[in-house]
């Protein structure tokens, strides 16, 4: 079963908002709300 | 998955053992596979024929998708609903088919031409194929990624063809998408290391026209923007030195419609 390509983009974190979420400015200028995911290996 | 998880010996033959089964449930798909029959009764039977043989059908319930088997008809390139379409004289269907066996992954995929298609359409296949044939040629340790897709692009644009870029193959084996990701294009040289005790699935999806592609509502299916027809092969590989170990099979399939074309 094909997966879907994911998308890797450098951002910069331009407020920290709460409940981790923060508003993120992408490389290619659009603004995104992103939440910070820790990932326990 | 956040890193690669390299398998040992014994998992590699463990996922040998799901993908045979995913290539034998795709060979009683080529036995029945004609005008006349229902993507679902596809579907169903197997279903059944994986359960029959201790497995569980992998892509069931899989990030919700509905279904045992991807069908994917002309057009629609990969994760396609089986449904009540009824094939016909001219179809072309990518029939996408995963198993979980003794809790190891197997994945693989092959495309059917059903009756007579066009010349075209069976260049598309060949072609398609013999894409697959060249990614699997260059999953050998100590060469990278970037190998495997650049010869998958190269073949594939060397004809016309578009290669789709917004889907990818993948790792697979404790998981069914596993890092890393595959894709069917790119450049030699680039990408991470092919390492023994890597598990892909290499999974050249090539469409008759552009390469450019469209998501449907239902949240899975994906179709060519321009409409012209797409073939999709797959196979579960794991990288060893020299050479390739190709761990799904198609040998069911061809010998099965090998008989068909005799009569």
């Amino acid at each position: 079963m094909a997966k879907q390509a994911s998308i890797e983009q450098d951002g910069t974190i331009k407020e920290a908002l709460s409940n981790a979420m923060f508003r993120v400015e992408l490389e290619n200028g659009h603004d995104i709300l992103a939440i910070f995911i820790f990932i326990f290996k | 998955m956040p890193k690669i998880h390299y398998k040992s010996v014994e998992e590699i033959e463990l996922i040998r053992e799901s993908s045979l089964l995913v290539g034998k449930a795709l060979g009683e798909i080529a036995k029945v596979i004609g005008p006349g029959i229902k993507t679902i009764e596809l579907n169903k039977l197997a279903e059944t024929y994986i359960r029959d043989n201790g497995g569980v059908p992998a892509f069931l319930n899989y990030s919700g998708f509905p279904y045992s088997l991807c069908i994917s008809l002309n057009d629609q390139v990969v994760h396609g609903f089986p449904g009540q379409h009824i094939l016909k004289d001219g179809d072309l269907v990518s029939v996408d088919c995963g198993v979980v066996l003794n809790k190891y992954y197997g994945d693989s995929a092959f495309t059917f031409a059903i009756g007579e298609v066009s010349d075209q359409v069976k260049t598309l296949m060949r072609v398609t194929r013999e894409c697959l044939d060249l990614g699997v040629e260059k999953a050998v340790a100590g060469l990278r990624i970037g190998d495997i897709g650049y010869a998958v692009q190269e073949h594939a644009e060397k004809h016309g063809f578009g290669v789709v870029k917004e889907l990818v193959g993948h790792g697979v084996g404790l998981r069914l998408h596993e890092k890393p990701e595959v894709p069917n294009y790119g450049k030699r040289g680039s990408g991470i290391k092919l390492e023994e005790g890597m598990v892909i699935a290499i999974e050249p999806m090539i469409n008759g026209g552009r390469a450019g592609v469209k998501f449907w509502d239902d949240d899975w299916t994906v179709s060519t923007i321009d409409g012209k027809p797409s073939a999709h092969y797959e196979h579960t590989v794991a990288i060893k030195k020299g050479k390739a170990d190709i761990l799904s099979t198609f040998s069911y399939v061809d010998n099965v419609l090998k008989e068909k074309n005799k009569n």
